[in-house]
Formats: C-alpha cells, sequence, structure tokens
C-alpha cells in the first residue's frame, strides 16, 4: 500500500498548506486598517441611498457584519470558511452580494484555466520541434539564434510581451482585438504571451536533454544499425526526454497561472485573475479569500499530478 | 592563499588565521582579481554588467541627469514623438518620456535592493539560526519556511498591499517579506554542508567559540551562492515592482514605475506606441541585462 500512504501525506500536506493559507489571508485582512464598508464610493452609495440618516447607516452596518459574519472572533471567521469551503460553499461576496462566489469562480477560473491550458499546449506543439531542430543543428545559426530567442522569452515577463504582441499585431498590423473575450480570436494573443516562457522552456529543456542523450551506448547502436540521424533523435532520444519533460511541466504550470493575473490585466480578460486583483483593489474578502485558495490549490494539486505522472510513467521512479 | 603556518594558529586573533584564508575561497583582493578574469571570460555577463552599470548611473543621477523633473508638465507639448528636446517623445500631459523612465529605474532599483536587503536579512538570520543549531527550532523555522512556499509569492504580495496600502515604502516591505523564505533556504543549506567540513571541526577543536567559526569560516564559503541569489533577487524585485504597478497596486501615480508608465501607455496605443514601447523596452533590456550577470556570476560561484 505504498501508493496509498503516499496520497494520504500528500495530500494532508496540501490540506495543511490550504489551511495556512486560508488563516494567513484572514489574519492579514483583519489586521488591515480600514474596511470595505469604509471605503469611499462605498460611503458615498449608502449615504445617497438611505434618507433616515444615521440610523439606518448603523442598522445596514450591523447587518453586513452580520451576514459576513464579521461580528464573530476571527478563529471563528476561518472555522466557519473552512467548514463551509469544504463543501464548495463561499458564501457571497462583498461587492456582488445576489451571487454566491462558488458561481462566479466556476465561471471565471474556467476562463483562466482555458488559456493556461492552451498555453500550454503551445508550449509543448512549439516548444518541443524547436528543441530538436536546435539538438539537430547543434552550433550554428540555427542553435544560436533559437537559444537566443528562447533565453530572451524566458526573461522578459509575460505581461510585456503581452505588450509586444499587442503592439505588433493589433496596432501596427490588425490582425487580432486588443482585448475583449469570447471569440476564437480573443484566445490567440493571451495563450501566446503566456506559453512564450513555457515554450523557451521547453525548447531548451528539449535541446539539452537530447544533447545529453546522444551520448549513451544505445544511440551509438541505433547508429551502428544503419538508421538515419532524423530518426535517431525522434524516435530513441526525444523518446527519453518526454518523460522528465513531465516534471518541467508543473513549474510551468503555475507559472503560467500567476502569470494569469497580470496578462488578464492587460488584454482585460475577465478571469480569476482580474477577479483576484479587483477583490484586493476593491478590500472585498470574501472574494480574496476565495481567489487566492482556488489559485493555490490549483497549484498545489497541478505538482501532485506531475509527480504521479512521472512515477507512473517511469517505473524506475517511486513515489515518496 | 597562505599555507598554513607549522606554529598553532592564533585564532582569537582576527587579522592573522591562516585557517580562515584557507577556508575561505572568496575573500580578499586576490580572490576578487580572480572572479574577475573568470567572469571576463563570458562576454554577454560582461555586456550585461556595463548596461547595469549604466542604468544604476543614469537612474541615480537622474535628479541632475534627466532633461526634465518626472513631475514636469507641458500641455504645450503633448503627445509629442521623438525630438531632440524629448528623446523619447512626451505622454498626455507633456511630461518627458527620458525622463519618467530614468526615474521609474530609479524607483525600481530603490524597491528591489529595499526588497533584497529586506529578504536576505531576515532569511539569512533564520536560516543561520537554524542551519547552525539544528533540532526543534530548525524543524519549526522549516516548517513555516514550507508555508511560505505553499502561498503563491504574488498573490501574497498583492494581499499585503492591499492590507498595508500601495506606496515606495510599503512596496519594498512587501517584497521582502514575500521573498525572506528563499533565502533561508538557501543559506540553511549552504551552512549544514560548510558545517561538515573538516576546517570546522578543526577551528571547534581549537577551541573557536560559535560566533568565530560562523564568521570566519562559514560566512565567507556561503557568500558566493548569496552573490548569485541577490544577482536574481533584484531584478525578481524589479519584476514584481512593476507588475504590481501595472495593476494599479504599486507606486503611487505621479511617481513613475516601468508597471504604471506600460499601463497607462496602453491608453494611448493606437495613436503614440511610442509612450508604451519605450518603457517596454529599457525594462526588458534591463532585466535581460541582469539575466546575463546573474548567469555569468553562476558560472563562477555556482556549485551544483
Amino acid at each position: 500500500m505504498h501508493a496509498l500512504s503516499f496520497f494520504s501525506k500528500r495530500l494532508s500536506a496540501i490540506f495543511a498548506s490550504l489551511v495556512a493559507v486560508v488563516a494567513i489571508t484572514f489574519y492579514l485582512m483583519h489586521a488591515a486598517p480600514g474596511n470595505f464598508l469604509e471605503m469611499q464610493q462605498v460611503r458615498e452609495a449608502m449615504a445617497s441611498l438611505d434618507s433616515k440618516g444615521r440610523e439606518a447607516q448603523k442598522q445596514y452596518e450591523v447587518e453586513f457584519q452580520k451576514r459576513y459574519a464579521l461580528d464573530k472572533p476571527i478563529y471563528v471567521q476561518i472555522g466557519i470558511y473552512l467548514k463551509n469551503a469544504a463543501t464548495f460553499k463561499f458564501g457571497p461576496s462583498f461587492t456582488n452580494p445576489n451571487v454566491p462566489i462558488e458561481a462566479l469562480i466556476k465561471e471565471k477560473f474556467g476562463t483562466t484555466l482555458q488559456i493556461v491550458l492552451i498555453g500550454l499546449c503551445l508550449a509543448l506543439l512549439i516548444g518541443v520541434p524547436l528543441g530538436v531542430i536546435a539538438a539537430l543543428r547543434k552550433n550554428t545559426v540555427w542553435d544560436y539564434g533559437l537559444m537566443g530567442i528562447s533565453m530572451i522569452g524566458q526573461v522578459i515577463p509575460s505581461f510585456v510581451i503581452a505588450v509586444a504582441f499587442i503592439v505588433l499585431f493589433s496596432v501596427m498590423l490588425g490582425w487580432l482585438p486588443t482585448s475583449g473575450w469570447g471569440q476564437c480570436r480573443h484566445y490567440i494573443l493571451p495563450a501566446l504571451a503566456i506559453g512564450a516562457a513555457p515554450i523557451a522552456t521547453v525548447a531548451r529543456f528539449i535541446r539539452s536533454s537530447i544533447l545529453e542523450t546522444m551520448e549513451q551506448d544505445y544511440i551509438r547502436t541505433a547508429y551502428a544499425k544503419g538508421i538515419s540521424e532524423g530518426r535517431v533523435i525522434v524516435a530513441h532520444a526525444l523518446r527519453n526526454s518526454l518523460i522528465p519533460l513531465v516534471t518541467v511541466m508543473g513549474p510551468q504550470f503555475s507559472f503560467m497561472l500567476l502569470g494569469s493575473v497580470l496578462v488578464e490585466q492587460v488584454f482585460r480578460i475577465p478571469g480569476l485573475g482580474s477577479m483576484f486583483v479587483s477583490a484586493a483593489q476593491q478590500r472585498d474578502y470574501p472574494m480574496l479569500v476565495t481567489s487566492t485558495l482556488i489559485f493555490a490549490a490549483a497549484i498545489m494539486l497541478v505538482n501532485l499530478i506531475v509527480d504521479v505522472l512521472y512515477a507512473v510513467l517511469d517505473p524506475r521512479i517511486k513515489l515518496e | 592563499m597562505t599555507v598554513a603556518s607549522p606554529t598553532a594558529p592564533r585564532i582569537q586573533d582576527d587579522t592573522v588565521d591562516p585557517l580562515a584564508d584557507a577556508a575561505s575561497q572568496y575573500g580578499g583582493l586576490a580572490g576578487l582579481k580572480r572572479d574577475w578574469r573568470r567572469f571576463r571570460r563570458n562576454k554577454l555577463a560582461v555586456v550585461g554588467l556595463f548596461f547595469i552599470l549604466a542604468v544604476f548611473a543614469l537612474a541615480f543621477l537622474a535628479p541632475w541627469v534627466a532633461p526634465y523633473h518626472y513631475e514636469t508638465t507641458q500641455p504645450a507639448h503633448a503627445l509629442e514623438g521623438a525630438s531632440a528636446a524629448h528623446w523619447f517623445g512626451t505622454d498626455e500631459l507633456g511630461r518627458d518620456m527620458l525622463s519618467r523612465i530614468m526615474y521609474s529605474a530609479r524607483n525600481a532599483i530603490v524597491v528591489s535592493f529595499g526588497a533584497v536587503i529586506i529578504g536576505l536579512a531576515v532569511g539569512a538570520f533564520v536560516g543561520a539560526l537554524s542551519g547552525f543549531y539544528g533540532g526543534i527550532l530548525d524543524i519549526a523555522t522549516m516548517r513555516v519556511v514550507d508555508i511560505m512556499f505553499a502561498f503563491p509569492q504574488f498573490l501574497l504580495l498583492v494581499i499585503l498591499v492591499a492590507v498595508m496600502g500601495r506606496g515606495l515604502g510599503t512596496m519594498f516591505v512587501a517584497i521582502g517579506i514575500t521573498s525572506w523564505a528563499g533565502y533561508a533556504r538557501l543559506v540553511r543549506g549552504q551552512i549544514l554542508s560548510a558545517k561538515n567540513n573538516d576546517y570546522v571541526e578543526a577551528a571547534r577543536c581549537l577551541g573557536a567559540p560559535n560566533g568565530h567559526i560562523i564568521r570566519k569560516y562559514i560566512l565567507p564559503n556561503i557568500v558566493g551562492p548569496i552573490i548569485v541569489a541577490v544577482s536574481f533577487g533584484v531584478p525578481a524585485g524589479m519584476l514584481a515592482e512593476s507588475a504590481m504597478s501595472l495593476i494599479g497596486m504599486g507606486l503611487r501615480p505621479p511617481m513613475p514605475s516601468w508597471g504604471n508608465l506600460i499601463s497607462a501607455g496602453m491608453m494611448q496605443m493606437y495613436g503614440f506606441p511610442h509612450l508604451v514601447v519605450w518603457p517596454s523596452v529599457t525594462f526588458g533590456l534591463t532585466l535581460l541585462a541582469f539575466t546575463f550577470v546573474g548567469d555569468g556570476l553562476r558560472e563562477i560561484y555556482g556549485k551544483e
């Protein structure tokens, strides 16, 4: 029952981490000076709404606190939140009191996940061939050019790449829209911007991995059998590089998920990242905690999946 | 490097300590010269270093060499392209873009270095204590570090700024707070491996106190990896600052930052692309230069 103990260990670690993330977020928000009700717009809206003066305003504040359990001690608040979160219920947010957060999350996280997954596919579909080409043309202009570009792609942050793509493809060439969401053409630039660094990382990894594998004895055997170089690389060297590639993709996923926060801002995409940022700006605490929790949970689950996948693909690896 | 003298080394005297000299691979002028010779071989790193030095010079001298102050508006010259008076053009209020970019670099440097100093100070202190003393202290601090790693760094940064309010000061405190765990883990690991070296044992046998061992034998040996970590921490801090400014949670306008220049430039993208192109290009080149230097340093000091 090796796998079972592995899963129980990892899942309990993930659970403990998520509880810590929620607790830290709650305590930070608790320590913050000022709250949602004290914000300028909210104050103005309340002042214009009630004609009965301060009495009604006080009444509203009390009801607000009760509704969101803000009148209880903070550890009770955390406990209530965690209990509800276990059944994927997060209650209403401050800014949008009529819609439960889980409904918003489902929609927004779907959007973000779409961009990230397309970016992930691009990373594999573009990165792997580029890496193979660079390895095949080792120490030529092709190799240096591709590796130079991929170095730039790795270093320049995704939001700057997003801006560069918009200026190039939307403003100068007019091929694609600068922002908006819903149609196919809206996906292209965000996915490319978010996938740029992973594409570069995958290409560099595949190149160095193939070059390393080429030193192996079985590659010499394959050559000795008279197989062409292209076939040796694709069928023998590349195949062995694809398994460790799984471990490269795990960190890339969390990188892209967090990068989506900024890329969504640049392209004005209504995803989880945009929701997180506006929640932070508006001090919408239930929304802030929940979007943080979803991000953290997604990252941890993907890391777990990557470890399992690696062990499944490569029988020499033992789950620990 | 001096050869250990046959007489017993005088541990209490900080100036003459053959053991420490033998232990330190990086100290002294000779060490610096040798490191520079090795660094020089990597041409990209040298180019990057000179680029960074130029950026630093322009940033620090900005109040004197910038053609205008970053707040100086010239409505008559709003939204102009490049000219002799405004090399990078002007924005919608007629503010000189070159000056604003120079001040952006200045703010980015202040924030990122401030953040690295805070993160490194906290991280090195925690990591050194837990690595050197071990035991329950080590277990407890490493749990805290694990939690810090579980919390996505950028999200914690956004939450911290939402809590503390935006501005230059909170920027580097917040980035420092979110980055100490990495330094703590690094320093702890380095200390654990340095602690088991023979020269540390030799010093301990000769009766050297803990503080002396840490200062003279362990610190010099972990300086290299820390330099490498810092060389990557500074551009990471700049990136965090710009990202926060991009989403409107970084520096307060009118104080310029690469991030808020880019987000402001996006508004004028169609008619006046120079407003978004120049900040993006200068920011990208600066990050690239830091990476070249970081890679060069890693070749010298890095341990795999």
